[in-house]
């Protein structure tokens, strides 16, 4: 191994660790802000007695903000990998975890539950989330049959923004048929908010980001040889269309929950693969895991700056990282016409 | 070179990204932002100092009330009550509760009043004592509920919406671990049973029971007034209504109501046959929709109810209604609005001069019974020509809404002759 490779990798390894560094600093940053007057002294002391119901800042600490930031740090770490991995399967850095229609499948599903009450769960406020994977994971099997003949990329894009048009449709069709206040909800959850978190729903996310990660990094090589090129990763024996379904099934797994649980939270996934590909470069060990945590730091800044840009009040976090995401989509556009 | 300038921009953003985590940190150290908020969390903190014997004389002065609530709940709440949460149907509450009722309520959702009428909201704002020291939580209409401000406000009961359980139930079994009971109303439904429950349940929760009670019978004898005439009456009259506050130009129509919910309900219950009902029978689902201006001009309705209100503005048509509205600011509003409408000039309603106008804000309320009178004498005026909608409204105002003046439109029969180009 020559002496510059290992001096590359050390910086790769060095910036992952400052990374983590900074989300964990963060994750305090965000268990520390919200609308109470609970100072940081006191968060810390709070933190460090464990969970009770000691006092009612104890309560807001460990029931309110924590399943908050929990969620922040597995649905950021989940739509970063789904975008990181969607972008090299798709070889297109505009793919995103919804480039393939999940989100607007999730969309319509979230739709249809807030106006007929589908699938109706006698626990109605499960009924969203319900309707919204079962729609999310329903159209990634759809799409997985479609792409078993042909998984080339060209075809998968065609057939994602098909089904995009078409969940479109019946999700217009669905607020149509709303009232007003069943079309605030609709609007609000495609929104993307941290507001349904919940211990369970973040515990869920987690243990679903931390197995599909597991399961992603036996690839890491195979996809290092896809983000090549297609005919360089053929050559060196790799059976690209069998790995591309493999790797859009974790991906659309991820995004699933995700959407389900907080709605379509935009522009993480395709920022995050981005601002890990500046620092460590197309190499997939290295990638796939600073991808979720920079995944994990854009939805912690969001989510802190949602909290403090109107005490009181939490404006809904998708509009935060929409915000970011438009800008930094642009930056994106103009350099590549420079 | 590319990659350098990357890193700078990526090393700017995680620099602002800190900056604002720690600007984070600083904001929640900071009393003076929330203003009369801390004031009064320093104040329940204080409170916490008080002698034992104090305490205990407290605790045996307290009681409590069991409640099953419009969402089929058993609740318990601690009396008596006098830092409450209350999401919304401010004028029912200030009916039952009294003149002073907003003195009882800590926190409220600002935005499910504010944000649909700002004008009601302002005359509360200037008349009734107490609602300015409400703390605002934000709206579950506007997805910015803020659980963690609820508790943190210590309040002894959350009074909620129907709509908001809807949004929010997870968070409701939060706010009941933290301590804070959760109690449902509906008068959005707009059925006698839920509102009759509704009432109830405030007086038992505010300890007005007498005064609920009393409304309650006020309310009864009225629905049953006009359901004993209606139920005598053998034949209906074609109505069509629809609500102006969705509409941006005269030229689109607004939403209609089917029988079971809201303004529907209140025709069908006044004996009316609006040209709605029949689409709910192939409806696939919901509780409105908007009529095709075609099929409108086809079934040719023999009376036209707009449901007008605030929304409507200089930018925006629609019929103006509601406090300090004079007649001729609605009958301004409404000019031009026929022929906006193709074939409009020869529904029957409008030949006929049959178009009566109803503000929004009195629906959901415990005076909708008048709205269903007023419905009833439009369609059948010499069955229920005793009854004086006008008057009842005015006297329904001074007793139970004392506070709050009476100036404004609120039923109005608008003839075609005023609002013709």
């Amino acid at each position: 191994m020559s002496t510059g490779y290992r001096n590359l990798n050390r910086k790769r390894i060095f910036v992952i660790v400052l990374m983590a560094i900074v989300m964990i600093l963060l994750i305090f940053a965000d268990l520390f802000t919200g609308s109470s007057n609970m100072s940081v002294k006191e968060a810390i002391d709070i933190l460090l007695d464990g969970p009770s119901n000691e006092s009612k800042y104890h309560f807001i600490l460990w029931a309110v903000r924590m399943p908050m930031t929990m969620t922040c740090l597995g649905v950021g770490a989940s739509l970063a990998l789904a975008g990181g991995q969607m972008q090299t399967i798709l070889q297109n850095p505009l793919a995103s975890p919804y480039t393939l229609g999940i989100s607007s499948a999730a969309g319509f599903g979230a739709a249809l539950s807030v106006v007929t009450g589908f699938p109706f769960i006698p626990i109605s406020w499960i009924n969203i989330s319900v309707s919204a994977l079962i729609f999310a994971l329903g159209t990634s099997a759809l799409i997985f049959t479609l792409c078993k003949r042909n998984a080339d990329t060209k075809t998968m894009i065609l057939i994602g923004i098909v089904v995009t048009f078409l969940f479109s449709a019946l999700q217009s069709l669905m607020q149509y048929l709303a009232s007003q206040e069943q079309l605030s909800e609709i609007m609000h959850w495609m929104f993307g908010s941290l507001s349904k978190a919940s211990s369970q729903g973040a515990v869920v996310c987690i243990a679903c980001f931390v197995f599909i990660f597991i399961l992603s990094m036996g690839s890491t090589w195979q996809l290092t040889c896809l983000s090549a090129g297609e005919e360089r990763a053929k050559s060196l024996g790799i059976d690209t269309e069998r790995l591309r379904r493999k790797i859009y099934l974790c991906s659309s797994l991820l995004t699933a929950v995700s959407v389900s649980y907080v709605g379509s939270i935009g522009f993480i996934g395709l920022v995050a693969p981005h601002l890990a590909r500046s620092y460590v470069g197309d190499d997939q060990r290295f990638l796939l895991v600073l991808s979720p945590i920079m995944g994990a730091i854009i939805l912690l800044a969001a989510s802190i700056v949602a909290k403090i840009m109107k005490p009181g009040e939490i404006i809904p976090v998708g509009i935060i990282t929409n915000l970011v995401g438009v800008s930094f989509l642009l930056y994106l556009l103009l350099r590549k016409r420079l | 070179m590319k990659n350098r300038s990357i890193q700078r921009i990526v090393a700017s953003t995680l620099a602002f990204v800190m900056t604002l985590g720690m600007c984070a940190c600083g904001t929640t150290t900071s009393e003076q932002e929330y203003g009369s908020e801390s004031a009064s969390v320093e104040a329940s903190s204080s409170n916490s100092v008080e002698s034992t014997e104090e305490v205990l004389a407290e605790n045996e002065e307290k009681s409590e009330v069991t409640v099953t609530d419009l969402a089929g709940r058993e609740v318990t709440v601690s009396l008596p009550v006098e830092n409450a949460y209350l999401g919304y149907y401010y004028e029912n509450f200030l009916a039952v509760v009294g003149p002073d009722a907003f003195t009882r309520v800590k926190a409220t959702s600002l935005y499910d009043t504010e944000g649909y009428a700002n004008t009601l909201a302002t005359i509360y704002k200037e008349n009734v004592e107490g609602y300015t020291d409400m703390v605002d939580v934000g709206s579950t209409l506007q997805d910015n509920f803020d659980v963690e401000k609820l508790i943190e406000l210590e309040c002894d009961v959350a009074i909620m919406g129907q709509y908001q359980y809807d949004a929010i139930e997870d968070k409701v079994n939060l706010l009941e671990e933290a301590g804070i009971p959760v109690v449902i109303i509906d008068y959005s439904t707009a059925t006698e049973e839920t509102h009759i429950a509704s009432t109830e349940i405030l007086g038992k929760v505010f300890g007005v029971e007498d005064r609920a009670g009393e409304i309650i019978e006020n309310y009864k004898a009225g629905m049953a007034n006009v359901r004993d005439i209606v139920s005598k009456i053998s034949e209906t009259k074609t109505t069509f209504h629809e609500f102006q506050s969705v509409i941006s130009t005269y030229s689109e129509v607004g939403v209609s109501d089917f029988a079971t919910y809201l303004f529907g309900r209140y025709l069908s219950q006044a004996g009316a046959d609006d040209i709605a009902f029949p689409i709910a029978e192939t409806a696939e689902s919901g509780r409105s929709t908007t009529l095709d201006m075609e099929y409108i001009l086809d079934k040719d309705p023999e009376v036209w109810f707009i449901i007008g209100g605030e929304t409507a503005n200089d930018e925006t048509d629609g019929i103006v209604m509601g406090y300090g509205i004079s007649e001729e600011d609605l009958i301004a509003s409404a000019k031009g609005m026929i022929d906006s409408r193709p074939g409009f000039t020869n529904l029957s309603a409008v030949k006929n001069d049959q178009i009566y106008c109803v503000e929004n804000n009195t629906l959901r309320t415990l005076r909708d019974y008048i709205i269903i009178e007023y419905i009833a004498k439009v369609l059948y005026p010499d069955e229920f020509a005793d009854l004086d909608p006008e008057k009842e409204f005015e006297e329904y105002s001074k007793k139970y809404l004392p506070s709050v003046p009476t100036d404004g439109t609120f039923i109005y029969h608008l003839e075609v002759a005023d609002i013709e180009s």
